[in-house]
């Protein structure tokens, strides 16, 4: 009788989620309004600290970021005449307008916690009544962090990218190769899974997301190739990948979430990371390095039409055959 | 609330606090716990204390609010703490029956139980949601749980005893 009573409650619920919106709304929020002061405390007390011991070597950081800030400025000048130029040639192509998110920062209370907490995850301190909502992107200037796996009204959990259920379509920067990252446990290094023998990649290249499943914004960086094995037995490389980010010292985090009126799996298209403006509302320019419109054509329902005389994009290697598992684990 | 008052019989000051209270410093400290040692449960080792101290509706109202903090800051899909913490009730139960309900060894096997359940019940919801947790740091866990688990018993238990307040004297 019980168990029979446990099982309709169990099925209910993975049907419907109802039971784990309600463990997120209480015990989430609970559990987050517990470790926030504390969190807040400890994060004024080191920063205290830090900032005591920085004067030291305030002058020398300030010559540094002075000539910092001029490289970076030429830089942006550069930048800005090549977005002027891709916006020009989107136009001329007749290209569908790119998505535009929305980045808000967010600090993390806590990593794993309690016996259910079985997978890699951390919890940040921005939910529901933010816009966060079930696998809004979540990385850092680094890179990369995860996506949301549970939201509550001011709470949330983040599933980090070093968990083995975590699995992003990405493409190598260079070569525009592209495979499904996957994670091999915390501490490890990342797989890289799908990718053909013959395509090409090199040690080195960074991995940025490739925005297939509608998930992601494209551009995304977030890990560099360590490792290419070719394996006699399979149809595919063996390549490893280090993450940009360290995952045990995450302390601030930004989320992407799209725009009012841009619906998910629209047009995944290009963006950079961005430090985070107050919610600001970021079109999304153009990405550090252009990729060929075709590499996203599975994605992007607007197809580029070729202007009369223009030459046809060149189409990318064709993506893994494996489909990307970006829907969070049922009953998540 | 808090009750600080005199022992009519002697001018000793009583420092014992009302039950509700006592356990709600003990689900704050254990979140932090939590925190800090995380995959371990640090609530558990309350719900023993109460059923050693006859307490059924305290067991039945801290179990519940386990159940949805538990649920609530995991990653699991609902459904798994209810196992946890009727699988651990169940074996206290039946264990009764050959042990006294505060022999140390018997909290030890309770422990040991706990870190095997944990390891099977995290298999065994993690297969049914299509999800592969780390099998290394399971078992790590596992047997962090097993250590904790004892320890904290024997100091809620003192702590219990000690400071929260009593209206009649428990049984063995």
């Amino acid at each position: 009788m019980a168990a029979s009573l446990y099982l309709t409650l169990y099925t209910w619920n993975l049907r419907t989620g109802v039971l784990d919106a309600l463990a997120a709304n209480t015990g989430l929020e609970f559990v987050s309004w517990v470790l926030r002061p504390g969190k807040w405390a400890a994060d004024k007390a080191t920063r205290l600290w830090d900032d005591y011991f920085h004067l030291v070597d305030v002058q020398q950081d300030n010559r540094r970021l002075a000539e910092a800030v001029d490289k970076l400025s030429l830089d942006l000048a550069a930048l800005r005449e090549e977005a002027a130029e891709a916006v020009r040639l989107r136009k001329l192509l007749d290209y569908a307008p790119p998505l535009s998110w929305t980045v808000q920062g967010a600090r993390v209370i806590a990593h794993r916690l309690g016996p259910a907490g079985a997978l890699d995850t951390v919890l940040i301190d921005k939910g529901g009544l933010d816009g966060v909502d079930v696998n809004v992107p979540v990385a850092t200037p680094g890179g990369v962090a995860g996506r949301v796996l549970r939201a509550a009204m001011q709470a949330s959990t983040v599933l980090l990218v070093t968990d083995p259920n975590s699995k992003i379509p990405v493409v190598s920067r260079d070569h525009r190769t592209t495979g499904i990252l996957s994670g091999q446990g915390a501490g490890e290094e990342l797989e890289v899974r799908y990718v053909p023998l013959n395509a090409p990649l090199d040690v080195g290249e960074t991995l940025v997301t490739s925005g297939l499943a509608g998930i992601f914004p494209k551009g995304l960086p977030v890990a560099v190739v360590s490792g290419i094995e070719r394996s006699d037995i399979s149809l595919f490389l063996t390549v490893r990948a280090t993450p940009l980010v360290d995952y045990n010292s995450l302390e601030e985090v930004l989320l992407f979430t799209r725009a009012p009126g841009s619906e998910p799996g629209q047009d995944p298209e290009s963006l950079p990371l961005v430090p985070p403006q107050d919610n600001a509302t970021i079109p999304a320019p153009v990405p550090a390095k252009p990729a060929p419109a075709a590499a996203n054509a599975t994605a992007a329902p607007a197809k580029p039409k070729p202007a009369a005389g223009a030459q046809a994009p060149k189409p990318a290697p064709k993506p893994a055959s494996a489909k990307p598992q970006d829907r969070p684990a049922p009953g998540n | 609330m808090h009750t600080a008052h005199t022992y009519t019989s002697s001018s000793r000051v009583d420092h014992s606090i009302h039950p509700f209270l006592f356990w709600l410093g003990f689900i704050l400290a254990g979140i932090w716990a939590q925190h800090f040692v995380p995959g371990v449960d640090f609530l558990a080792p309350a719900l023993i204390v109460c059923q050693q101290q006859r307490k059924v509706s305290a067991t039945v109202w801290l179990a519940a609010a386990f159940i949805v903090l538990q649920e609530g800051m995991g990653s699991l899909a609902f459904g798994s703490l209810i196992l946890w913490y009727a699988g651990m009730l169940v074996v206290y139960q039946a264990g009764r029956w050959l042990f006294e309900s505060r022999n140390f060894l018997f909290i030890f096997i309770i422990g040991v139980f706990l870190g095997v359940w944990r390891y099977v019940l995290v298999q065994m919801m993690a297969n049914l949601q299509n999800l592969a947790p780390e099998p290394r740091r399971l078992i790590l866990e596992c047997v962090l749980q097993a250590v904790v688990f004892t320890l904290e018993w024997g100091l809620v238990f003192l702590l219990y005893k000690r400071y929260a307040r009593h209206d009649d004297e428990p049984r063995a």
